[in-house]
């Protein structure tokens, strides 16, 4: 049971109060004896000295050496003590006493009940003739009557003698000089201090009793009325706790009434205060469920954009484990995405090379993309858990954050259907060369006869018709030989197989079979070769390059120009550069001149011959090779093309084809 | 100099091809046997050895690689000089008749035909 700070209290307080009174009046009862007499000694005390105040000395002194004759004195003492003692009614007997040689014998001198023993009558009372003036009695037992005559004093204990139990109280008599010559005493009879003290215990224990009953209940009235605030503002902040809009009602103008207007203005600062930040964690927590919304559909979408991703992807952290994988990838690889996450990347398939032997652990793209922080690109075979195998391209980047390396992307696909048509369309092509050059070698043998005059002489025009047959023929070879290299060379079948060639050599060569041409044009052409003449080149391909630059530059080249053909090497590269002073490029169509079909403007007019091949199988076979080729023009100034390898040589390729001459 | 003619043989399944090369041949002095495939041309090569061949790759009922494959493995067929004169530019068959063994080869399309029989000439000796 919880009990209150108000009911503690209260108990705390009631139980004090009622040991408090208890012991308080068990203390006044066991003192009231002593203090009833003190009461009473002091009372006779005072009463002595009134007495001792009013009487003459010197009168008194007369009594006991018998100067009173006619007991005048007497009397007139004793009237002093009788008066006195009629004002207190409790007193029973007054008396002056004096000191005699003897220690502790005193004599009497006046009783306020005595004659004195010589009055005239003669008739004494038998009581009256033990006590006469000078009687001396011995007080050796009241140490109080020694000190009377010094001060006022009284006597502690109730004294008894033939005429009863009583309690006396002294002052001194003083003559003149102030010095005491006598005494003063004044009893009272011990049985009325008793039933005073009997009167008195009544009266406490009444008191006591009444106190004990009416403090506690006052005190709790009290303590009611005023802890009446507290639990009201107890109860008003337990409310306060569940309910804000919980106030104290007190209306007192006292400090509970300020501390009750103090909270409230308190708690309504707090309430508005509690509802702006409700307000405010309302609108926060739709935020959040709106951001939350957002990433959910965010997540969709982006669950949804790998899932349509037609090729498979694969996350991985930057150890190699595989942190996501999309649905083509368990599509492709055969694989469920709860098996393959955590695990590394090569324990999913393992990779084969284009030659379908496996590849070491430091070429598989994703250490190579690690390693060289790097976008590496795989072509080849991959093998699946289950054995089977497949062709595929993949794509593997580093993902970079802040400059840091996290993990790759593997993007891939299966190629098995590029590879067949790209068998196919080799095939096709193959097969459609071989059957477009079957009739064409035929028409060129047979004019080749024809114009050797086999078949008898020829007439003139008759020549120079096959003649143009012949050339016609030939350029029909040399277009089915390009169209055969472009396909070649958009498979990206062809081989490139560098061995050290003599450039100069190939170069002579070349120039050789357009020997005519130059010669007939008039044309100047200069070589000029650095050092050596040897390079690391595939032949078929440098010669593939020559001849269609040298062969442009001749063609575009008018009657009595210049070309020049220079070998430059340089510290880590080697320049090819072939300059005419021909036509030239106009400047707005310098940008298409490596795209295929592509024939300048100015020259179509000049020269109808040409395939738009050239430059764009030529620029094929550097890139691939590993070079670089880049051109100056000016219209009818001419131009530079120039061919930059590394001194190393052309990069080897596999391949299946060897482009054509 | 009355010396035998020396016999060139030529398998292509193109008559023309053969008439061509036969009628330039023979205008230089050449012996010609012209089959039309890979068979035939196989069984008169057996009968009459030739001193040289000019095969087509591509070939119904036998394909040159195998002729030249069986050539080689016979007595009389494994010295004798080989031209391969096709339009096919497959590297993987010249690749491979060039592993069997052959004098030269030269496609149809991008040789004269007196090229030809320059290089005959010259693998034979006969130049000049």
């Amino acid at each position: 049971m919880k009990i209150s700070f108000k009911t503690k209290l209260i108990i705390f307080l009631e139980i004090f109060l009622i040991v408090s009174n208890a012991l308080l009046g068990i203390f006044v009862w066991r003192e009231l004896s002593y203090m009833v007499r003190e009461i009473s000694r002091n009372r006779l005390m005072a009463v002595a000295s009134s007495a001792a105040a009013v009487i003459d000395a010197e009168q008194h002194e007369k009594i006991l050496t018998g100067d009173d004759e006619d007991n005048d004195d007497y009397a007139e003492v004793q009237s002093v003590l009788v008066k006195v003692m009629e004002a207190n009614k409790d007193v029973f007997d007054m008396y002056t006493m004096r000191k005699t040689e003897e220690e502790d014998i005193y004599a009497y001198v006046v009783g306020a009940n005595e004659t004195k023993d010589e009055n005239d009558d003669g008739i004494i009372e038998q009581w009256e003739e033990r006590v006469e003036v000078g009687e001396e009695e011995d007080m050796s037992i009241f140490p109080e009557i020694r000190n009377a005559y010094d001060v006022a004093s009284a006597d502690r204990k109730i004294a008894c003698d033939i005429w009863g139990c009583f309690l006396s109280g002294y002052a001194p008599l003083k003559n003149e000089a102030g010095d005491a010559v006598a005494l003063v005493g004044a009893d009272i009879w011990a049985d009325d201090i008793i039933d005073f003290e009997k009167k008195a215990k009544i009266v406490i224990a009444l008191i006591m009793g009444f106190l004990t009953i009416v403090l506690p209940l006052a005190l709790y009235l009290f303590l009611h009325l005023i802890l009446r605030p507290v639990s009201v503002i107890i109860k008003g902040l337990e409310k306060f706790r569940h309910d804000l809009s919980g106030r104290l009602e007190i209306n007192s103008k006292d400090e509970f009434g300020l501390i009750a207007s103090t909270f409230n203005r308190m708690a309504s600062e707090l309430q508005s205060l509690y509802r702006g930040l409700e307000e405010k964690v309302r609108e926060k927590t739709k935020q959040l469920a709106d951001k939350i919304e957002e990433i959910k559909k965010e997540k969709a979408k982006d669950e949804a954009l790998l899932a349509s991703i037609g090729e498979g992807m694969i996350a991985t952290d930057e150890k190699g484990k595989v942190i996501v994988i999309n649905q083509q990838t368990e599509k492709i690889l055969k694989i469920s995405a709860t098996d393959s996450i955590g695990k590394h990347i090569t324990r999913l398939s393992s990779l084969e090379d284009e030659k379908e032997k496996p590849i070491s652990s430091e070429e598989q793209p994703l250490s190579k993309a690690l390693s060289l922080a790097s976008r590496i690109a795989f072509s080849g075979y991959c093998t699946r858990k289950d054995g089977t195998k497949l062709p595929i391209f993949l794509v593997c980047s580093p993902v970079v954050l802040n400059k840091k390396i996290i993990g790759t992307i593997t993007l891939f696909r299966d190629i098995s259907r590029e590879k067949e048509i790209d068998k196919a369309k080799s095939e096709f092509v193959s097969l459609a060369s071989h059957q477009l050059k079957s009739p064409l070698s035929n028409i060129g043998w047979y004019t080749e006869m024809l114009l050797a005059e086999d078949a008898g002489k020829l007439k003139k025009q008759q020549k120079k018709y096959l003649e143009k047959v012949a050339r016609a023929n030939h350029k029909m070879v040399e277009l089915v030989n390009s169209f055969l290299n472009i396909s070649r060379i958009e498979m990206g079948t062809f081989i490139v197989e560098p061995e050290i060639i003599n450039m100069k050599d190939m170069a002579s060569e070349v120039l050789d079979e357009f020997k005519a041409t130059i010669v007939n044009k008039k044309i100047t052409v200069t070589q000029n070769f650095d050092s050596s003449w040897n390079f690391s080149a595939d032949a078929k391909l440098m010669r593939i390059i020559f001849q269609n630059l040298l062969s442009n530059a001749i063609k575009y080249t008018p009657l009595g120009g210049k070309i020049s053909l220079d070998f430059i090497e340089q510290e880590n590269e080697v320049k090819i550069k072939v300059s005419d002073t021909g036509y030239g490029i106009p400047e707005n169509q310098q940008k298409d001149i490596f795209t295929k079909l592509f024939r300048a403007d100015n020259i179509k007019e000049k020269e109808a011959e040409g395939s738009g091949l050239g430059l764009y199988i030529v620029k094929s076979i550097v890139e691939v090779s590993g070079g670089k080729i880049m051109f100056e023009s000016k219209e009818n100034r001419g131009t530079t093309f120039e061919i930059v390898y590394p001194k190393t040589g052309m990069k080897e390729k596999k391949g299946i084809k060897k482009l054509n001459l | 100099m009355n010396k035998k003619k020396k016999i060139v043989a030529i398998i292509d399944d193109d008559p023309d091809v053969v008439e061509a090369l036969e009628d330039k041949l023979k205008d230089c002095n050449y012996e010609t046997l012209a089959a039309y495939n890979g068979k035939d041309g196989l069984e008169f090569m057996q009968k009459n050895h030739p001193d040289f061949l000019i095969l087509d790759i591509i070939m119904p009922k036998m394909d040159g690689l195998v002729v030249l494959q069986k050539m080689r493995e016979s007595d009389w067929g494994k010295n004798v000089p080989v031209m391969i004169l096709t339009n096919v530019s497959e590297n993987e068959k010249l690749a491979k008749a060039l592993e069997i063994g052959v004098d030269d080869y030269k496609i149809k399309a991008d040789v004269k035909l007196t090229d030809i029989v320059e290089s005959v000439k010259k693998i034979l000796g006969d130049s000049n």
